[in-house]
């Protein structure tokens, strides 16, 4: 009997905090995703040396997401920090043609870390506002998406300063995770 | 003590000067001889001696302009230590709202940054202090919160200091530096008020471990720091310079998007029919109820009285991105039309006349079709994941003519 309600709780959404982890090259705009969520507000950003953490609320769901900034010296502390991590949120700035390859290596490393193996992919290709932005299929190409195997991953095309499809991809996120 | 300094440095400074006059007449002795030799390529092109010259030219250029480099960064470099001592003695003594206008002032000038902090470091006599108790005691009177730049500088020269007052080698610097860094986002995990799993003991110690290879951090030390600042949160006294502070609200979807325009105002008798999720209304919440409606931007309020505006609580809000609405025929009622909006939430609206239900309808489908951004392009698929359809939110950004 007690089986059986920890299996009716299981299935009902709550407001189960999510964990995730938010990471990227420098400048690829992740501290704005974060404020733009979390405030409905884009804020003067500078490069992230420490990590910026908050909670954000959406669609009944808490979001603790965790930014960690590109260029860290502070980088291999954050290894125990992943193993809760249950969403890897990876942010890529779609008009800088010339750090993809960069881009892709490091999502690679990323998703060698053990205790990332359960985690779901959320790659978000930001600043398609800006004029030489390269379309979401050939980011898909280049970041080598494709080749990846028993992960769920989505790629979505964003622009962190007016809050395109930030959403959409929380929205995906949080569908994926709660049929986990 | 400093007359001796100055002397140095007027002595340094001289001998730039001295070096400079001879530099310079080389320099354009050497100009002329490029001159002359850029006149013989035109004639006859001597393209080894020329070279030659040209190198020498940029030779003498560089290390002239190298060493009047040289003095300024000198120069500046003294300066801004004078200026970082007499700021971090401002920064030690003045509380509150100065500090806000200090520290904007060095996140401009990460130089004077260092050197201010550097020097604030030394009014802290760490003496036998733990390390856990000599950060307690620096941040509890100095975080710039949004200044990650000034905070890394901080802690590197909080390291230094604390390795000068205990009297440990310096070598052990960067090891201070990670295990500062360690407590602070371990503090921020425990006590940040963050849901969720924490970061266990064992787990900190295996982190701090594995990020420094060659030295090993004691065991017993870790336990107690992990416990203590469980126990006891660190205190930061977190200074804002950047960021309005907007509280801890929750963000609405609706936030953004809101222009303030007002539409239309009236008043609809509502009825929900299908929830988010493409099922159907549960029994009790089917009824039909009145309120004020009022469209404002995108977005669609429905409202017990017209000053429930500004309280998000009280409100329905629906936005009109890629929604659809058409008069259809209710059995019951009259005047009745049907809103399907982009998540898929159809609501019936009665209206007071015929002419009032066309209006709406009309007005709902006009923002929908003027202000819904076009669709976003969705990756190529992949099969192990759901893929909702993608429906922007936010409002166009085309213009009338591309958008109509």
């Amino acid at each position: 009997m007690g089986l059986f309600f920890s299996f009716i709780f299981s299935r009902i959404p709550g407001r189960e905090p999510m964990r995730l982890l938010m990471v990227g090259l420098d400048a690829a705009g992740k501290t704005t995703v974060l404020y733009k969520l979390k405030l409905g507000e884009v804020v003067t950003t500078i490069p992230t040396i420490g990590f910026n953490v908050e909670t954000v609320e959406y669609k009944n769901i808490s979001f603790t997401v965790w930014d960690v900034g590109g260029q860290n010296v502070i980088r291999p502390l954050w290894r125990h920090y992943y193993q809760n991590t249950m969403g890897l949120i990876f942010v890529v700035d779609s008009s800088d043609c010339e750090r993809i390859q960069e881009a892709a290596l490091e999502l690679q490393m990323m998703l060698k870390e053990d205790a990332l193996r359960d985690a779901t992919l959320l790659v978000l290709a930001n600043k398609q506002d800006l004029p030489n932005a390269m379309p979401v299929h050939e980011m898909t190409e280049k970041l080598g998406l494709h080749a990846m195997k028993g992960r769920p991953w989505y790629i979505q095309s964003t622009c962190a300063t007016n809050g395109t499809g930030l959403y959409e991809g929380l929205d995906w996120l949080s569908s994926q995770l709660s049929k986990q | 003590m400093d007359q001796q300094e100055d002397e140095k440095v007027n002595y340094v400074v001289t001998e730039d000067k001295q070096i400079a006059p001879e530099d310079k007449e080389v320099a354009s002795e050497a100009n002329k001889q490029g001159k002359v030799g850029f006149a013989a390529r035109k004639q006859k092109d001597p393209a080894d001696k020329l070279t030659k010259q040209e190198e020498l030219v940029r030779d003498v250029h560089d290390s002239v302009s190298g060493k009047i480099q040289k003095g300024k960064l000198f120069w500046k470099s003294r300066e801004s230590r004078l200026k970082g001592q007499l700021l971090a003695k401002q920064l030690y003594q003045e509380k509150n709202y100065r500090l806000i206008l200090t520290i904007q002032q060095l996140s401009e000038d990460l130089e004077l940054a260092d050197e201010t902090l550097k020097a604030y470091v030394t009014y802290f006599c760490f003496g036998s202090m733990s390390l856990q108790e000599s950060l307690r005691l620096i941040l509890k009177v100095f975080w710039p919160e949004d200044e990650h730049e000034i905070q890394d500088l901080l802690i590197n020269h909080f390291s230094h200091r604390y390795l000068t007052c205990t009297g440990q080698p310096l070598t052990l610097q960067s090891v201070v530096y990670y295990q500062s860094w360690a407590m602070i986002i371990l503090n921020a995990d425990l006590n940040g008020g963050h849901k969720g799993r924490k970061m266990s003991c064992e787990d900190f110690i295996a982190n701090l471990n594995s990020a420094i290879c060659d030295s090993q951090y004691p065991q017993e030390d870790l336990k107690n720091v992990y416990k203590s600042i469980r126990k006891k949160p660190l205190v930061l006294l977190k200074i804002k310079t950047r960021r309005l502070d907007l509280g801890r609200k929750e963000t609405s979807i609706f936030d953004t998007n809101t222009t303030t325009v007002v539409h239309k105002t009236g008043k609809l008798i509502c009825k929900r029919v299908q929830d988010a999720d493409g099922r159907k209304t549960r029994k009790g919440q089917r009824g039909w109820k009145t309120f004020i409606a009022v469209v404002k931007g995108m977005v669609l309020h429905l409202q017990k009285d017209s000053s429930d505006l500004c309280e998000p609580d009280k409100t329905i809000a629906i936005s009109l991105h890629h929604a659809m609405a058409c008069s259809v025929y209710h059995e019951k009622r009259d005047h009745t039309l049907c809103l399907r909006s982009a998540d898929s939430r159809v609501f019936y609206f009665q209206a007071d006349s015929e002419r009032e239900q066309k209006s709406w309808v009309m007005i709902f489908n006009l923002i929908a079709a003027r202000y819904s951004a076009p669709p976003i392009i969705p990756a190529p698929p992949n099969m192990e994941a759901y893929h909702p359809q993608v429906l922007p939110s936010s409002p166009t950004t085309l213009s009338v003519e591309q958008q109509l």
